[in-house]
């Protein structure tokens, strides 16, 4: 195993290197292994230096993951892990960010601090991985949890809807939004890879199953061959089209601004959407979010990842700042003498 | 009449412009070698309806040849631009005082609404000595050719009776006449038409005739070599943070979320573009502190500041700031009340919150200003403390510290005190949580430092910084960040003491009340007897306690504490040093202690002490 902080970046990194010796605490089964793994070795395959990562997490089965990297990790608290990756981000802009949330943590106690990272669009990616469920806390409902679900908490059924995080994330200014199943080693890694790529927040949600609280959200969808016949898998410039090697392949059209799912054998080509996740207007990456079986595939991939040099750059307009130190070497400060005696005056002398 | 100090009132309708005109009397008072402080009072609202009682801002100013310590009391000049403003504060009004008023208010109907009878302002004019200006028609007389709306000449009157407070302080208008031109916030029309409403006010006929004398306070000399500045509580903070982030050549970064009375900190902070200054208006204060800890996460210095409600919030993150050991700065500016209580009135109700305001033991060092400059010394000794034992540092800072002003001498930065952070220990089988052999704080390493790769966070950690839920470690770490704590006494200055070390009594202090307790123990030693003497001992750092306290309390009979709370520190004082005898004094009325306060709780107190042998 080659430790990429000593031999520097080398082609020999693993995604072993990237793993700490921690024995990793969660459930055997559980959807955050295969994250893990995927996560590792998308570093692995980008050679990033294990010490220029920072993975802020909250609280939650997920955000335990910091533990079981050799990188930088910072394990906060719960929902308001957003925050002290906006800080840090502010005053290291060079460094990887790696925001590690869940749907309870992100979604609910966070949702807040959500919206404002999605509005700022700062340069890091956000793994949101979605259970529907609480783990850590033994099984509550969470605010993504199908209606009716029965749980510790709503054991006669939940009552309110799901909310959808990739809509929230969207309508609230993410510049690019995906979402991957635990599943595909080879779709998160790809997806991985885009969204630290791209220049701004890189929203990623990932359906991760929870064996022992909700084993059942995903069953289907984990599957390779139910997910290739019946869900939108995303690929760029590319026709929405769903099940193509299946019996029956399906497309979408949009017709009176609403989304339709129709026997490609009798749609007209011209009449295919084609994928471009680059559209500035957030409205199609809104529409392919909201996409849910049986009515609609479920839209898997980067739905959206749109950037302009403008846009990429934090909203709140100020440069990110650099250390101090390397700054005064350029001569770009006012003399702390010169800040403190502003407006200063001699007693007496008028 | 030549006087040793004065206190001036401006006061009227929100939207008169009283803190403004108020600020540049003081100023004016500073450049003439007068030692000045202020205290602003306004309504939380914005533009409160007009001849309200409720509605009225007012500006306080004592000026003094020598030292003087508080925005002072009993009033000697007050100047009421509105029969509200009249009706509010005529009773601080020293019998004989000045009272200036603007006449074209007073009109019966105004008096009536508010209830002032003709028979009580009558008597006014018997017990004060009232100078009725009518102001709105000296004004409209003034601009009579220019053809302007009655609502914008009238917004010069805070202009026009500041030319009239010059005259009557003999005091040249020259200064504030450059300041109206040179003020960029001020269009062409203002600037304009303020200027001749302070030449109308300094030199007019009328206000000559009605005004034949001057009230004059001696002046000192000219002193050629320190320069000073008149600062307030909030931006002597923002200086003391800029200092001691250049010092230790760490970018500056500051989050707040919007609050009174904290704003100013985050609006003076703001207003600079240095590069190694930056501000975060965060979504709400959790977002404030949380980016600042990201900050700190960093290696660059996290500062938060809020008040009351917003330190509330931050519960849970300072907590998380004391287990993951990143060296952080919590400001917080209290006011009065739980919940929202009352916004911009003060108060020093926030100690528990700050000693203890958190799930299980989380120590933080907390330190309290004493006036508004000493923001300075205070954010720089927090930042001090902060980088150097890796720590969390609050700073107590108060609604009257902060809407106050003085006159503070600038220090060469060469005087400060260096900040100088302990080294990293070799990365080779580096320990996150392996505390420094003699103080205990463990290093802070900034997140990107090549070979220090660890994960920190809230759970409890072996010193190696593996996840542990260990009783024996638990215990070893809780003590351990409580020592921590303890051991920063050794950077902290000695207590501050005064009046009669032989005295039998003793006033023990913190925060803003300094200034009242120094101005009455001064006065006080003139005319008490011996049995009455007093001596006072303040506290600059309430946790944790500077060194000697206990001794220097056990050299008097009476020891009191005085406090703006329902005697928090009382409490936390009689927890540490159980052997002593604390007698709280305390008032809750949202306002600072003055000389009257002092005189009224604490003379009782000594005049018993000497009756029933109280010890």
């Amino acid at each position: 195993m080659t430790d990429p902080t000593s031999a520097g970046v080398s082609q020999k990194s693993t995604k072993l290197s990237y793993r700490s010796p921690r024995d990793v605490r969660w459930c055997s089964g559980c959807g955050d292994f295969y994250v893990l793994n995927a996560l590792t070795s998308t570093w692995a395959q980008l050679e990033l230096p294990k010490d220029q990562i920072a993975l802020i997490s909250g609280i939650g089965c997920s955000s335990r993951l910091p533990y079981y990297c050799s990188t930088y990790g910072f394990h906060t608290i719960h929902g308001r892990a957003p925050t002290v990756a906006y800080g840090l981000h502010q005053v290291r802009p060079e460094l990887s960010i790696w925001i590690v949330t869940g749907d309870g943590d992100g979604l609910s106690i966070g949702g807040n601090h959500l919206i404002h990272l999605c509005r700022r669009n700062p340069n890091m990616v956000l793994l949101l991985f979605n259970n529907e469920i609480y783990g850590l806390t033994k099984g509550q409902s969470s605010p993504t949890s199908a209606v009716q679900l029965r749980t510790r908490s709503t054991p006669r059924g939940t009552t309110s809807g799901p909310m959808n995080a990739l809509q929230l994330a969207i309508s609230s200014g993410a510049s690019f939004a995906a979402r991957v199943i635990d599943t595909d080693l080879a779709m998160m890694r790809q997806v991985f890879a885009a969204a630290h790529a791209h220049p701004g927040l890189g929203f990623v949600e990932i359906l991760t199953s929870c064996v022992v609280f909700n084993e059942h959200a995903f069953t289907d969808i984990e599957k390779k061959t139910w997910r290739r016949d019946n869900c939108l898998l995303l690929r760029r410039q590319q026709p929405l089209i769903v099940g193509a090697e299946s019996a029956q392949p399906r497309a979408v059209v949009v017709h009176d601004f609403a989304p339709q799912l129709k026997e490609l054998a009798s749609t007209s080509k011209e009449q295919i959407v084609i994928h471009d996740p680059a559209r500035r207007e957030s409205s199609y990456a809104y529409m392919l979010a909201g996409f849910r079986a049986p009515e609609l595939p479920l839209a898997l991939g980067v739905l959206r990842d749109y950037s302009s040099p403008q846009e990429a750059s934090d909203s709140t307009g100020r440069e990110p700042v650099a250390a101090a130190s390397a700054l005064q070497q350029l001569k770009a400060l006012t003399p702390l003498e010169d800040i403190l005696h502003e407006d200063s005056f001699l007693r007496g002398a008028s | 009449m030549a006087k040793t100090s004065i206190t001036i009132k401006l006061a009227g309708d929100s939207g008169d412009g009283i803190q403004l005109s108020g600020h540049r009397l003081a100023m004016i008072q500073a450049l003439f070698g007068h030692d000045v402080v202020t205290f602003a009072d306004y309504p939380a609202e914005i533009r409160a309806p007009k001849g309200t009682l409720y509605g009225v801002s007012a500006y306080q100013i004592q000026m003094g040849a020598g030292a003087v310590f508080t925005p002072g009391d009993a009033l000697d000049i007050l100047v009421a631009l509105s029969p509200a403003a009249y009706e509010v504060w005529l009773h601080k009004l020293k019998d004989g005082g000045i009272l200036l008023i603007d006449e074209d208010q007073f009109t019966s109907a105004q008096r009536d609404q508010l209830g002032i009878d003709a028979a009580s302002f009558q008597a006014a004019h018997q017990r004060y000595r009232m100078i009725k200006l009518p102001m709105r028609t000296v004004l409209e007389r003034l601009f009579k050719e220019q053809n302007l709306k009655k609502k914008i000449i009238l917004q010069s009157k805070n202009f026009f009776a500041l030319g009239v407070l010059c005259w009557l302080l003999e005091k040249d208008i020259a200064g504030t006449m450059a300041w109206i031109h040179s003020n960029a916030k001020l269009s062409p029309l203002f600037k304009r038409i303020n200027a001749q409403a302070l030449t109308e006010g300094y030199t007019a006929s009328l206000v000559r005739e009605l005004i034949p004398f001057h009230v004059t306070v001696a002046g000192r000399g000219a002193d050629a070599q320190q320069r000073y500045r008149f600062i307030s509580g909030t931006s002597a903070l923002a200086l003391g943070f800029i200092a001691a982030a250049r010092l230790c050549q760490r970018t500056l970064f500051y989050a707040s979320y919007p609050i009174t009375p904290a704003s100013p900190l985050l609006h003076d902070l703001a207003a600079y573009h240095e590069p190694d200054i930056a501000t975060f208006q965060a979504e709400d204060e959790m977002a404030a502190i949380g980016a600042a800890i990201g900050a700190a996460y960093g290696g660059q210095l996290g500062v938060v500041g809020t008040s009351g409600p917003g330190m509330s919030l931050m519960s849970e993150f300072i907590g998380l700031a004391v287990m993951a050991e990143l060296p952080l700065v919590v400001v917080d500016v209290q006011r009065a009340g739980p919940s929202t209580g009352m916004p911009t009135k003060t108060s020093q109700g926030d100690l528990n919150l700050a000693l203890a305001g958190r799930n299980d033991s989380a120590p933080v060092v907390v330190l309290a200003a004493h006036s508004p400059s000493d923001g300075f010394a205070k954010a720089h000794l927090a930042v001090k403390v902060a980088l150097e034992r890796n720590c969390v540092v609050v700073v107590l800072a108060d609604a009257y510290l902060a809407g106050s002003h003085e006159i503070w001498p600038i220090p060469e930065p060469g005087e400060l005190a260096p900040i100088v952070m302990p080294s990293l220990p070799p990365p080779d089988n580096f320990e996150p949580y392996r505390p420094h052999p003699q103080h205990l704080s463990v290093p802070w390493v900034p997140c990107g430092t090549k070979g220090y790769a660890h994960t920190r966070g809230g759970l409890e950690k072996t010193p190696a910084g593996d996840i542990s839920y260990d009783g024996t470690n638990h215990e070893a770490m809780i003590l351990r960040r409580h020592h921590k704590v303890l051991y920063v006494a050794d950077l902290l200055p000695p207590l501050i003491t005064g009046g009669d070390p032989e005295a039998p009594h003793v006033i023990v202090s913190w925060g803003s009340t300094l200034g009242a307790i120094r101005q009455f123990v001064m006065a006080h030693r003139l005319a008490c007897q011996p049995h009455q003497r007093l001596a006072y001992i303040h506290l600059e750092s309430l946790w944790p306690l500077q060194a000697r306290l206990k001794e220097l309390v056990m050299g008097h009979d009476v020891v009191m504490v005085l406090e703006n709370n329902l005697g928090q520190a009382t409490a936390h004082l009689r927890a540490l040093l159980p052997d002593v005898t604390f007698v709280p004094v305390l008032k809750n009325d949202g306002k600072p202690w003055s000389g009257q306060d002092l005189t009224d709780r604490i003379s009782p107190l000594l005049a018993s002490a000497h009756t029933t042998g109280v010890s």
